[in-house]
């Protein structure tokens, strides 16, 4: 998975592709409007990050001729202007997401990782939290190096944690992605499968940690960080 | 739009006022005479001397023979058929000798008059038997000198009455200017002089600028007409200092309360690292976002006001931020628990605005709250947001001053810049009320009240 950075605060910008280089994609960097069209004509990119305010123009005048030349590409609009107006016209303009600085690593992996989940995507990088590593193509898990076996449930929920690392899943969408709308579920279906995977996961060794917040839903974090 | 000066308008009105009062006057005493009272007495046909008289002196011509006679003139003719039994007369002045031409009664009678040489003369031939005066003989300037002119039985005209009223004016011409000169006079110099202590306003107001805006202007001498507007610039000043002062004070506080932070960040990066580096590197992070977030929502509502008057669900605004705040409070080894309606509620105010201070209350309870407990977030039916801590607690008489810019729980600790200040002021700003109650066993629980907005949430 490519991803283009178009920043033209370097640290910001330095900052941000190694965050996304250490969820396991590949990042380009660029920092200007001129430079990012040059790119998106060399290189394939599944997903642009891309800066409103650059030294040549609006991020935002870049979209439709970017998603003319490569109609699936995603875009997420990063950017310090936060009122609902400019988010409104970012979104108007075709971008898929939109991020206002300051924002929290997690959150940005978590967002372009949803992103990229939408349909026509399939090769997603691998997952990895603490010791455990989640594979989504293959729906292979490691601990330590070693395959763990999961059931079904337990690996859909799973990957829906490690997805939203270090961020708050509501019940709410873990139900619905482990079970389908026509199950009947049982108000205590969903701790009882946590309970279990957690169970799973300490047995296994795999530095990660399912907390449950009241009120609020899951979080899959790295163990005693 | 500046209008013209008040004593020129002022001298104006009083000019027009004292013409029109003239000839209100006038009117009066002709029409009092007109009734008969005795000192006024007059008649109608007594308005027409003037014109009759000037209807003869242009009729005055040099004969033949260089002297000088009456001539009627077209209009004295066309006069003469409308009042026949009108009769004149014009005498030379020196020899008091009737002018050829004049009628021959007037000129036979009137000589013996004339030759006293009266100022003016109202007369009545003998034989004509009636109380008021039908004649009237005065010495007038002609053309050709100055003679006396007389008129007998001449018949009033409506617009004698203007005739009759420029001669009086003529004659009383010296009154009215002398009144409306002095008047004038007075009037200007009474508002130049009673609008003086204006002039010192003025030099005063403009001297105020932001660093003397604790200036007032002196209303000393200043005219009760006046004196309203000096009291509500008075009062202007007063809530701009008022306002200026609390901004100064905002700018003083955020910059103090981003210094703690700062401070604290500034002294982590150079003690030897702890365990909970990152995370407390983090945690300060926060702590700084917390107040830029609440100076930058500050500085949206006070430059769009109506910002502050958005449809707001509190549930899924304190929800957002307790979902935030979850990964630090895991990391601190501290839980957040969430508790809300299972509906929307909505609220007037910014969401932004509240968002930001939601934040900064959630963080400074995860640092309030002791290693392993749970920070409680609610959000009550009515809308009401409590975050509840199990630290030490605010004091009862604390609990006012710990929302006061400055405010440090112990002078001797570098500040604790918990943002409260900032807080009070945003939810202040929204209209609502942030208060600080006791957590059931212990700790702090800071609550936060805005307006429900009317219910037609669907």
């Amino acid at each position: 998975m490519r991803i283009l950075v178009i920043e033209d605060e370097p640290e910001m910008a330095r900052l941000i592709a190694s965050l996304l280089a250490q969820a396991g994609f590949v990042v380009d960097r660029v920092t200007s409007l001129e430079d990012t069209r040059e790119a998106v004509r060399q290189s394939a990119y599944d997903l642009l990050l891309l800066d409103r305010r650059l030294p040549d123009g609006d991020g935002i005048s870049l979209l439709p001729s970017i998603r003319r030349a490569r109609p699936g590409i995603r875009v997420i609009m990063l950017t310090a202007l936060d009122a609902t107006k400019e988010k409104v016209s970012g979104f108007e303009a075709g971008a898929d997401d939109y991020l206002t600085k300051p924002f929290e690593g997690e959150e940005l992996i978590a967002r372009v990782r949803a992103c990229l989940r939408r349909p026509g995507f399939d090769a997603l990088p691998i997952l990895t939290v603490g010791r455990l590593s989640l594979n989504p193509s293959t729906r292979q898990v490691l601990a330590n190096g070693t395959p763990v076996v999961l059931h079904r449930r337990e690996l859909m929920l799973l990957e829906a944690l490690m997805r939203q690392a270090s961020r708050v899943t509501t019940r709410e969408s873990l139900l619905d992605e482990v079970y389908s709308r026509h199950e009947d579920v049982q108000q205590n279906t969903l701790d009882t499968l946590v309970s279990r995977l957690r169970r799973r996961l300490t047995q296994v060794d795999s530095g990660v940690a399912i907390h449950t917040l009241k009120g609020l839903g899951y979080m899959l974090t790295e163990a005693g960080a | 739009m500046k209008a013209k000066s008040l004593s020129l308008r002022l001298v104006v009105y009083l000019i027009v006022g004292q013409l029109a009062a003239f000839a209100i006057g006038w009117i009066i005493t002709i029409s009092l005479g007109l009734a008969g009272v005795e000192i006024f007495k007059t008649s109608w046909d007594e308005l027409a001397v003037p014109r009759a008289s000037a209807l003869v002196i242009e009729s005055l011509r040099r004969g033949e023979n260089g002297q000088i006679r009456i001539y009627p003139s077209s209009a004295l003719q066309s006069e003469m058929r409308r009042a026949p039994s009108m009769k004149y007369a014009a005498f030379d002045i020196e020899q008091k000798k009737p002018l050829e031409g004049s009628s021959p009664e007037l000129a036979a009678e009137l000589p013996g008059v004339i030759g006293y040489s009266p100022s003016h003369t109202h007369f009545i031939l003998i034989g004509d038997s009636t109380a008021s005066p039908l004649g009237y003989t005065e010495p007038r300037w002609t053309p050709f000198g100055k003679f006396h002119i007389a008129v007998y039985r001449q018949k009033f005209r409506w617009d004698d009455v203007f005739h009759a009223m420029s001669t009086d004016l003529k004659w009383l011409i010296m009154y009215l200017f002398t009144a409306m000169f002095m008047s004038g006079a007075i009037t200007w110099f009474a508002v130049r002089r009673g609008l003086s202590p204006l002039r010192a306003v003025a030099r005063e107001a403009a001297g105020v600028n932001m660093q003397s805006l604790n200036q007032r202007l002196s209303s000393v001498g200043v005219p009760a007409e006046i004196y309203p507007l000096v009291e509500a610039m008075n009062d202007a000043l007063q809530r701009l200092d008022a306002g200026v002062a609390r901004q100064r004070r905002f700018t003083a506080n955020a910059a103090h309360e981003l210094r703690t932070p700062i401070a604290i960040l500034n002294a982590r990066l150079d003690a030897p690292e702890e365990a909970s580096f990152r995370v407390d590197l983090k945690r300060d992070a926060r702590r700084i976002r917390n107040i830029v977030e609440q100076l930058l929502a500050m500085a949206r509502i006070n430059n769009r006001p109506r910002e502050t008057n958005e449809r707001v669900d509190v549930v899924a605004a304190v929800r957002t931020i307790a979902q935030d705040s979850a990964l630090l409070a895991v990391r601190s080894r501290r839980q957040i628990e969430f508790d809300a309606p299972a509906g929307p509620i909505h609220v007037a105010g910014s969401r932004a605005a509240l968002e930001a201070v939601v934040a900064s209350l959630i963080d400074n309870a995860l640092r309030a709250e002791p290693e392993s407990g749970t920070v409680s977030v609610r959000v009550g039916e009515d809308g009401t947001i409590s975050v509840e801590d199990h630290g030490y607690g605010v004091e009862e008489n604390e609990r006012e001053l710990i929302f006061e810019p400055f405010w440090r729980k112990n002078e001797t600790t570098p500040g604790t810049g918990l943002g409260l200040a900032i807080a009070k002021e945003l939810i202040d700003m929204l209209g609502g009320r942030i208060w600080i109650e006791d957590t059931p066993g212990g700790g702090a629980t800071f609550k936060i009240a805005l307006a429900a907005m009317a219910h037609t949430a669907k």
